[in-house]
C-alpha cells in the first residue's frame, strides 16, 4: 500500500526532473502545478545536484543544449523552493553566461502560481541584492510582480537604475519620456531615489529624441511642474546632491536638473545656505549660484551679509569670469545702496591677492569708486589687504589709501635678492666594492633596477675586475644566487647594448664557455655577443668596454679598471687616474684600449701642476699618453653652427601613417663638423673607433630626426657618462628628442636637461637650444626639468641669458615653442626667486616676441606681463627699442596693454 | 587576502541639528575604548567650535580621505573615521581605502570653546546628510559640537540602532598602524605662509595619476623639481593632496614633513595649519604602494624582547596628548631605548599615534583588533617558517649567513654598521627601503635566539641586545661581537 502511494507521489516529480533534463521549457509550469509542496521539496536535492554539475559543464564546455537545460532547471527551481529566501538565492545566484532565461514567460507563470506573500518576499530580496547578481534581465520579472501585487516598490539602487534604463528604452514609436513617466505608477516613488545614484550624469542628459521632454532632465522638470512628484522635495534633493560633490559629469547633469526644476527666487531665498555653499563647488555650479544670489540680492530677498560671505568665497577662486562677475555684483550693490559701500569695498579688497594682476586692478577700481562713500573707517583694513597687491598697483594703492604700501623686500629700491639653488655638489661614487657578498648584492640590485644608475654600474663593473683578481672561485660562488635569477642567455642580437649586459662579464667570471670564442666560431672573427643590427653608437661603446673586461677576466691580471669615474656624472679626477696608472706600472700590467680611451675622455683636464708633474713621471705608454693628454688639454670642443631645419614637403608619397610628420616642423638646430680621427697620443695612439663614433660630424636631417624617437627606455644617463666633458657636443647630436618635446608633444626627454646642465665642458648654442625646447615642452614634468636645468646653469654662472632669450624669441615667433608653455615654465622660476635670471632671458627675447611674433599669439600677453613683473621687481631699467616701438603702435588688446606697462617700467 | 568585517552600531546618525540653543553638530559614536574600559557609545565632548567654517571643511576633508581610494579608484571602500579625545584636544583620523593616505585633524584647545574633553577612542558616523549639512555651515553662526550621546540618551534609548557592516581588510589595518611608525622618522622640512601655500597647492594636479614628484624649499615657497636633489622633499602622487583643497581658504600656513635622507621615494606629511586646528595628510611613497607593505616595524615585531616591555608600557598609558619617553622610562624602570622599542611595538598594535607637528607620540587605541593583523604579516610569517624549517645557516665569521629556500639559497650579509642585506630580488628592488626581506628577518631571529640561549647567564649582554632592538641589524651586530668574544 505504502509502496504504491510512494510511487504515485514520486511519479510527477520524476516527470519534472525528466522535463528539466530533456523536455520543453513550456511544459514546466504545467508539471509544477501538478505537484504539491512535499513533492516539490523532494525534487530540490536532485535539482541542486544538477545545477552543480551544469555549472561545471558550462564553464568547461559550453553548449547550447546545456544552456537550455540550465534555463529549464532555474525555472523549475523557482517553483520548487517554498521558502522565499532560498528562492531568491536560487534565482539571484551568480552564473557563468547570460541570464536570458529570466525573460522567458515560463518564469513569469511559475512565479505567478506561487502565493502572493512568497512573490513579494522574493522580489524584495532580489531587489535588495547588488545589481551584479540579478541584472537588467531579471527586472521585468520583478516589475511584473510589483505591479500585479501592488506591493511596496523596492528602492534599492540597482532597481532604480533598471527602472531608469527601461523607461528610457528607445524601440519603435512611443510617447516622450515625460509622458511615459507621468503614467508610470513607479514615478512618484522612484524618481526621488534617482538623486542618490552615483555615475548617472550620462543617462540623465542623454536626449532620446529632439522632442521636448524626451530627456530625463526636462522630464523631471515637467513632472515637477505638473505635480506628479513633490517639487519642493526634488529641489531639496537636487541641491543636497550638488552640495555632496562628486564627479563633474554628475554635477553638471544635476545642475541641468536644477535648471529644469526652475526654482523661483522665493524658493531659492528659502534655501540660501545651500546656494551660498554651491559657490565653493564646480565652476559652472558656482557661476549659477552667483547669478541666482545676485538676483536675490537685487530683489532684496536675502540678508545683505550674504554678499560679504559670497564675495569671500568667490574672490578667492581662480576663475577670472567668476571674479569679474562678483566685482560687478559688488559695484551694483554699492551703486544701488550707497550705505553698503563700507562692506562692499572691504569685500572687494578680497581680490587684491588674486593671482591675476588685471583683476586686482579691477578690484582697485571698484574700491576707488566707493571709497568716499565708505568713509575713513575702512582704510586700515584696506591698507592691510593692499599688501598682497602686485607691485604694479602699489603706487595707486598708496594714492588711494594714503599710506606706504609694499615696503616689503620686493621693492626695487631695497635691491633685488636673486634666489638660486646651490650649484650641484659632486656626487662621489663611494668606496670600491670590497667583498664578493657585497658585489653579489650590488649586482642583484643593478639588474633589478628599472633604470640602473651610472655609479652603481661602474662600481659593479670595477668590483667584478677587482674581486676576480683576488679570488675568482669565491666570487663565482657568491654570484650564484644572482645568476640563478638573471641567467646570461648567450646573445643580445636584437637590441641595443645596455648596462644589463654586465651579465656577460658575470658569465665570464663563472667560467661559462668563453663567450667570445664561441662567437668567433659561429659568426666569424670580430662578431660579438653584445652587438647587433640595432646597436647604437653609445651601445657600441658600452659593448666594447664589456667585451674587453670579459676577456681580461680570464687572465685575472688587472687589479682594477682605469675608467671608473670618481663622480656620478662620469667625470674622473686626474690625480686618481695618475695614481691608477702608476699602480698598473707597479703591477706591470697593460690597460685595455677601450678602458684607457674611456678614461681619457672622462678625465678632468683642468689638472693642477702637481698632478701634471706626477703624470709626466709616468713611464709606461699609457702613462705617457695621459701626460700628453693633460698637457694638450684633451679633446677640444667643436664649433656649433646654427642651422634652420625645415624640410618642407617631401617629393615621394608614402603610405605609412604618420611617417611624414617632419614636413610640418621648423626647428633651429646645430651642425658640428666631427672629430675625424681625433687627437693622437705621443706614439700615434688613437681613441678607439667606438668612442670616435660618438663624435662623428652631425647636421640636422630627416634621417637624424627619425632615428631618435624611443628614448624612453634607453640608458641615456650612461651615454652622458661616456663624454662627461662634452655636453655641447652631446646636445648638438640630441637636439631632436628635446625639440620633439616641444613641437611633437613627446614626453620624457626633458628629464635629461638637468644632466646636461650639471655636466662639464662649455655651454654653447646647442645646449641653450636644448634648454629652449625644454622650456616650451608640452608636458609639465619636462618643463619642470627644464627649469631645474635653467637654475643649475644660472647658479653655476654658465647661463647665457641673452643667447637663450634670442633663440626663444625666434622659436616663439615661428610657433615651435608656444608662448603659454614658456610662460608657465618661466613663472615657476620667477616665483621661486629667480626673477633676475628670468628677466635676463625674457629681456633678450623681447625683440623676437614683439618684432616677429604675431601679436595675437596665445599667451603672449602673460609672457610680457611676466617680463614686466620681473623687470619691476629686479630694478631692471633702460628702454628697449622694440618695446617702445610696439607701445607706440597702440591698440587695445591684452598684449598692447602689457607692452605699455612694460615700457613704463623700463622708463623707470 | 584575508579580511574580516567591521560592524558599527550607532544610536542615531550623526547630524547637524537646529535647536533652540542654536545649531549643533552631533557626532554619533560606536564601540570605543576609554580609561574605564570598553564602552558601546562613549561621549567625549560637549562644547562649542571656535571657528565653525574651517572646522566643518576640515572634517569633510577627513571624511573624504576615509571614503577615497587614490589607487584603483573604481574599487570602493569606506570605513568611518576614528576620533580620539586626549584630554586637551580631539583628533579625527581616517585612512584611505587604498592604504596610501592617512589624514588626521587635530582640534586643539584653541579650536574649542568651552566643554570638558574626555579620554578615549571611538568611531564616528559620517553619512550623506551630514556631509551636506557640513558644507552649508557658514562663518557666522556659532556651532555646538557633541561627540557621543549624553548619558540620558544612552539610558533611555530604545529605538533601532544605526548599523553598518563594512569589510575590514587586514592590510588596511596594518597600514593604518604602520603610518605612525613611518611618521616618527619625519622632520619639519618647509613652512609656507598662507598666500604661498594656496598658490602651491593650487598648482598641483587634481586627478589622474602622476608619478612621484619632488619639491624643493625655495625662499618662502616650494619649487617642483624632477629629481631628489639634496634638500628636496618627496611628494609622491601629488593628486592625493586633493583633500587639502577643501580647507585652502582657511589655511594659515602649510608645513611639510619628511625624512631627511632622500634619494628614493619616501613618505611625507603635509599639514595645513587652520585656526585652532591642524589637518595633516601623510602620503605613502607611491600611489600604488600602500603603507602596509613598508615593513618598517618588522624588526620590532621579529624581536621578541620588546613584547613584555610593550605590555608593561601599555598599562602606563592613559590617552596622553604627548607621551614623554623620559617619564615613561622613570615610571616603568626601563631604559629610554627599551621604552622607544616598546612604543614602536605598541604602534603596530594601533595603540600609539604620532603627531609630526609636536614630534611626539600620543596614546590612542584603534577600535579594531590591529595587533593580530600585524602579527600575521606575510613577510614575518614566511621568515618564521624559514626559521622553523632550519633554513638558516650562519657562516664562519658570522658576517654572512646562507638561507636555503627550496632548491636555491640566498646570502644575507651584515655590514660594519650592522645593517643586513641580501641577494634576493626584494632586497635588490628596494634595498631596505621597504623593511627587511624575509631572509634577513629569519637570520635576525636565529641570531637573537642564539644570543638568548648563550646570553641567559650574561645579564650585561642581554641588556645590550634589548637596547639595540630598534633594528634587527644592530641586534645582529651585537650578537656578532658576542660570538667573536
Amino acid at each position: 500500500m505504502n509502496t504504491t502511494s510512494d510511487a504515485e507521489r514520486q511519479e510527477p516529480g520524476e516527470a519534472l526532473l525528466t522535463a528539466v533534463r530533456t523536455g520543453q521549457l513550456a511544459e514546466i509550469p504545467r508539471l509544477l502545478a501538478a505537484l504539491d509542496q512535499a513533492q516539490r521539496r523532494a525534487c530540490l536535492p536532485a535539482l541542486k545536484e544538477l545545477r552543480k554539475d551544469l555549472r561545471r559543464e558550462l564553464r568547461e564546455n559550453w553548449s547550447r543544449e546545456a544552456a537550455a537545460v540550465r534555463t529549464r532547471l532555474l525555472v523549475a527551481g523557482a517553483g520548487c523552493h517554498s521558502g522565499p529566501a532560498a528562492a531568491a538565492t536560487w534565482l539571484g545566484g551568480v552564473e557563468a553566461g547570460g541570464r536570458d532565461w529570466a525573460r522567458n514567460s515560463a518564469l513569469h507563470q511559475v512565479i505567478e502560481a506561487q502565493p502572493v506573500e512568497w512573490q513579494v518576499e522574493v522580489v524584495t530580496r532580489l531587489a535588495a541584492r547588488p545589481a551584479r547578481t540579478w541584472g537588467w534581465s531579471m527586472y521585468p520579472v520583478l516589475e511584473a510582480v510589483v505591479r500585479r501585487t501592488g506591493c511596496e516598490v523596492p528602492r534599492g539602487a540597482s532597481f532604480v537604475r533598471s527602472w531608469m534604463d527601461r523607461a528610457a528604452e528607445r524601440n519603435g514609436p512611443r510617447p516622450t519620456l515625460a509622458a511615459r513617466l507621468a503614467k508610470d505608477s513607479f514615478t512618484p516613488v522612484l524618481l526621488p531615489e534617482l538623486f542618490e545614484l552615483a555615475d548617472i550624469g550620462y543617462g540623465l542628459t542623454l536626449r532620446l529624441s529632439p522632442r521636448p521632454g524626451d530627456v530625463w532632465t526636462e522630464a523631471i522638470g515637467e513632472l515637477a511642474a505638473a505635480g506628479t512628484v513633490d517639487r519642493a522635495d526634488l529641489i531639496d534633493r537636487c541641491l543636497a546632491r550638488l552640495l555632496r560633490g562628486g564627479k563633474p559629469t554628475d554635477q553638471r547633469a544635476f545642475l541641468d536638473v536644477l535648471r529644469a526644476l526652475d526654482p523661483t527666487p522665493e524658493e531659492y531665498a528659502a534655501r540660501v545656505r545651500d546656494t551660498v555653499a554651491l559657490l565653493d563647488g564646480l565652476s559652472v555650479l558656482a557661476g549659477h549660484a552667483q547669478e541666482v544670489l545676485a538676483g536675490l540680492d537685487e530683489a532684496g530677498l536675502i540678508e545683505p551679509e550674504v554678499l560679504t560671505e559670497a564675495s569671500a568665497v568667490v574672490l578667492f577662486r581662480t576663475e577670472k569670469k567668476l571674479v569679474r562677475a562678483q566685482l560687478s555684483w559688488l559695484e551694483k550693490a554699492a551703486r544701488r545702496a550707497p550705505e553698503r559701500s563700507g562692506p562692499v569695498v572691504l569685500a572687494a579688497a578680497g581680490a587684491f591677492g588674486h593671482p591675476d594682476a588685471a583683476l586686482q586692478e579691477r578690484a582697485l577700481n571698484v574700491v576707488a569708486r566707493h571709497l568716499e562713500a565708505a568713509g575713513e573707517a575702512v582704510l586700515p583694513e584696506l591698507r592691510a589687504a593692499a599688501e598682497t597687491l602686485n607691485p604694479a598697483h602699489h603706487r595707486r594703492a598708496r594714492e588711494l589709501f594714503g599710506a606706504p604700501v609694499g615696503a616689503a623686500a620686493d621693492d626695487p629700491d631695497t635691491g633685488w635678492d636673486e634666489f638660486l639653488p646651490p650649484a650641484p655638489e659632486p656626487r662621489p661614487l663611494g668606496a670600491p666594492i670590497a667583498s664578493a657578498a657585497e658585489l653579489a648584492e650590488e649586482l642583484s640590485a643593478l639588474l633589478a633596477a628599472r633604470e640602473p644608475g651610472v655609479a652603481d654600474f661602474e662600481r659593479v663593473l670595477d668590483g667584478l675586475v677587482r674581486l676576480t683578481h683576488l679570488d675568482r672561485a669565491a666570487l663565482a660562488e657568491a654570484l650564484e644566487p644572482v645568476r640563478r635569477v638573471h641567467p646570461w642567455r648567450g646573445t643580445n642580437g636584437w637590441g641595443d647594448c645596455t648596462p644589463r649586459e654586465i651579465l656577460y662579464v658575470a658569465a665570464a667570471v663563472a667560467g661559462e664557455t668563453p663567450p667570445w670564442k664561441l662567437w668567433d666560431y659561429l659568426g666569424g672573427k670580430g662578431r660579438s655577443a653584445l652587438r647587433g643590427a640595432r646597436t647604437t653608437v653609445h651601445g657600441a661603446v658600452l659593448a666594447a668596454r664589456l667585451e674587453e673586461v670579459a676577456r681580461q677576466i680570464f687572465q685575472a691580471a688587472l687589479p682594477y679598471l682605469l675608467a671608473t669615474p670618481t663622480d656620478a656624472t662620469g667625470a674622473l679626477d686626474a690625480a686618481v687616474l695618475v695614481e691608477r696608472i702608476a699602480g698598473y706600472e707597479a703591477a706591470d700590467v697593460t690597460p685595455g684600449q677601450a678602458d684607457l680611451s674611456q678614461a681619457l675622455l672622462r678625465v678632468d683636464v683642468r689638472a693642477d701642476g702637481t698632478v701634471l708633474e706626477a703624470a709626466e713621471a709616468l713611464t709606461s705608454p699609457a702613462g705617457r699618453r695621459l701626460a700628453h693628454w693633460l698637457r694638450t688639454g684633451g679633446l677640444p670642443g667643436q664649433p656649433s653652427e646654427r642651422v634652420v631645419f625645415a624640410p618642407g614637403k617631401g617629393r615621394r608619397r608614402t603610405n605609412v601613417y604618420g611617417d611624414r610628420w617632419w614636413e610640418e616642423i621648423e626647428r633651429i638646430a646645430v651642425a658640428q663638423p666631427g672629430i675625424g680621427v681625433g687627437p693622437k697620443g705621443p706614439g700615434g695612439e688613437k681613441l678607439t673607433a667606438e668612442l670616435r663614433g660618438l663624435l662623428d660630424g652631425t647636421e640636422p636631417s630627416v634621417a637624424r630626426a627619425r632615428k631618435v624617437h624611443d628614448w624612453s627606455w634607453r640608458p641615456v644617463e650612461h651615454w652622458f657618462a661616456m663624454l662627461p666633458w662634452h655636453r655641447e657636443e652631446l646636445a648638438a647630436r640630441w637636439l631632436d628628442p628635446f625639440a620633439e618635446g616641444a613641437d611633437r608633444d613627446e614626453r620624457g626627454a626633458g628629464r635629461y636637461l638637468p644632466l646636461l646642465a650639471e655636466a662639464g665642458g662649455p655651454a654653447g648654442l646647442a645646449l641653450h637650444l636644448a634648454l629652449a625646447y625644454g622650456l616650451g615642452a608640452r608636458h609639465t614634468e619636462d618643463r619642470t626639468a627644464a627649469v631645474d636645468a635653467l637654475l643649475v646653469l644660472a647658479a653655476r654662472g654658465e647661463l647665457d641669458g641673452a643667447l637663450l632669450g634670442r633663440e626663444l624669441g625666434g622659436l616663439v615667433a615661428c610657433g615651435t615653442v608656444l608662448a603659454g608653455r614658456l610662460g608657465a615654465a618661466l613663472t615657476v622660476a620667477a616665483e621661486t626667486g629667480a626673477r633676475g635670471t628670468v628677466w635676463s632671458v625674457l629681456g633678450a627675447a623681447l625683440p623676437g616676441l614683439l618684432g616677429e611674433a604675431d601679436p595675437s599669439t596665445r599667451g603672449l600677453g602673460d609672457l610680457i606681463a611676466l617680463a614686466a613683473d620681473c623687470a619691476r621687481r629686479t630694478g631692471a631699467r633702460g628702454p628697449v627699442a622694440e618695446v617702445t616701438a610696439a607701445a607706440e603702435r597702440g591698440g587695445s588688446g591684452r598684449v598692447a596693454k602689457e607692452v605699455r606697462a612694460l615700457r613704463d617700467v623700463l622708463a623707470g | 587576502m584575508t579580511q574580516s568585517a567591521q560592524a558599527y552600531a550607532y544610536l542615531r546618525p550623526s547630524a547637524v541639528l537646529d535647536g533652540a540653543g542654536g545649531r549643533s553638530l552631533d557626532l554619533a559614536t560606536s564601540g570605543g575604548a576609554t580609561p574605564l574600559g570598553a564602552v558601546a557609545n562613549p561621549r567625549f565632548l560637549a562644547g562649542f567650535l571656535a571657528d565653525p567654517a574651517p572646522a566643518a571643511a576640515a572634517l569633510l576633508a577627513v571624511a573624504d580621505v576615509a571614503a577615497a581610494r587614490y589607487y584603483q579608484p573604481q574599487l570602493r571602500a569606506s570605513l568611518d573615521p576614528v576620533v580620539t579625545a586626549n584630554g586637551d584636544r580631539l583628533r579625527f583620523e581616517s585612512f584611505s581605502g587604498c592604504c596610501g593616505v592617512y589624514a588626521r585633524l587635530d582640534v586643539l584647545g584653541a579650536g574649542l570653546d568651552g566643554g570638558e574633553i574626555g579620554h578615549g577612542t571611538t568611531n564616528v558616523d559620517v553619512n550623506n546628510p551630514l556631509r551636506e549639512a557640513l558644507t552649508r555651515i557658514g562663518p557666522a553662526d556659532p556651532l555646538h559640537l557633541a561627540v557621543g550621546p549624553d548619558a540620558l540618551e544612552v539610558t533611555s534609548f530604545d529605538g533601532p540602532l544605526v548599523e553598518k557592516k563594512v569589510p575590514l581588510p587586514e592590510r588596511w589595518l596594518r597600514g593604518f598602524a604602520e603610518t605612525q611608525v613611518v611618521a616618527a622618522g619625519f622632520e619639519l622640512r618647509a613652512e609656507l605662509p598662507a598666500a604661498e601655500a594656496v598658490r602651491f597647492l593650487r598648482s598641483l594636479p587634481r586627478g589622474g595619476r602622476t608619478g612621484v614628484g619632488w619639491v624643493l624649499p625655495a625662499g618662502r615657497t616650494l619649487r617642483p623639481t624632477t629629481r631628489p636633489v639634496p634638500g628636496a622633499v618627496c611628494l609622491p602622487g601629488p593628486e592625493r593632496l586633493v583633500a587639502l583643497q577643501r580647507v585652502l581658504r582657511h589655511a594659515l600656513a602649510l608645513r611639510v614633513y619628511g625624512p631627511v635622507a632622500a634619494g628614493e621615494p619616501t613618505a611625507s606629511a603635509w599639514e595645513a595649519v587652520l585656526p585652532g586646528m591642524r589637518l595633516t595628510l601623510t602620503l605613502s611613497p607611491d600611489a600604488a604602494r600602500g603603507f602596509s607593505g613598508e615593513g618598517g616595524v618588522l624588526d620590532a615585531l621579529a624581536a621578541g624582547t620588546a613584547e613584555r616591555d610593550a605590555e608593561l608600557i601599555a598599562v602606563l598609558l592613559a590617552w596622553e596628548p604627548r607621551i614623554e619617553v623620559g617619564d615613561l622610562a622613570a615610571q616603568s624602570g626601563l631604559s629610554p631605548e627599551r621604552v622607544r622599542a616598546a612604543l614602536t611595538r605598541l604602534g603596530t598594535a594601533g595603540q600609539i599615534g604620532y603627531d609630526t607637528a609636536e614630534a611626539a607620540y600620543f596614546h590612542r587605541q584603534l577600535p579594531y583588533d590591529a595587533g593580530r593583523a600585524e602579527a600575521a604579516n606575510p613577510r614575518l610569517r614566511a621568515a618564521r617558517a624559514l626559521v622553523e624549517a632550519g633554513a638558516v645557516r650562519l657562516e664562519g665569521d658570522g658576517a654572512t649567513a646562507v638561507v636555503t629556500v627550496d632548491d636555491h639559497f640566498q646570502r644575507v650579509r651584515t655590514d660594519e654598521s650592522g645593517r643586513l642585506s641580501c641577494t634576493c630580488l626584494w632586497w635588490a628592488k628596494y634595498r631596505g627601503g621597504r623593511g627587511p626581506c624575509k631572509h634577513a628577518l629569519a637570520v635576525g631571529m636565529v641570531r637573537e635566539s642564539a644570543a638568548g640561549a648563550a646570553g641567559a647567564a650574561g645579564v650585561a649582554r642581554a641588556a645590550a641586545v634589548a637596547g639595540a632592538v630598534g633594528t634587527a641589524g644592530t641586534v645582529g651586530a651585537a650578537e656578532a661581537k658576542g660570538a667573536g668574544a
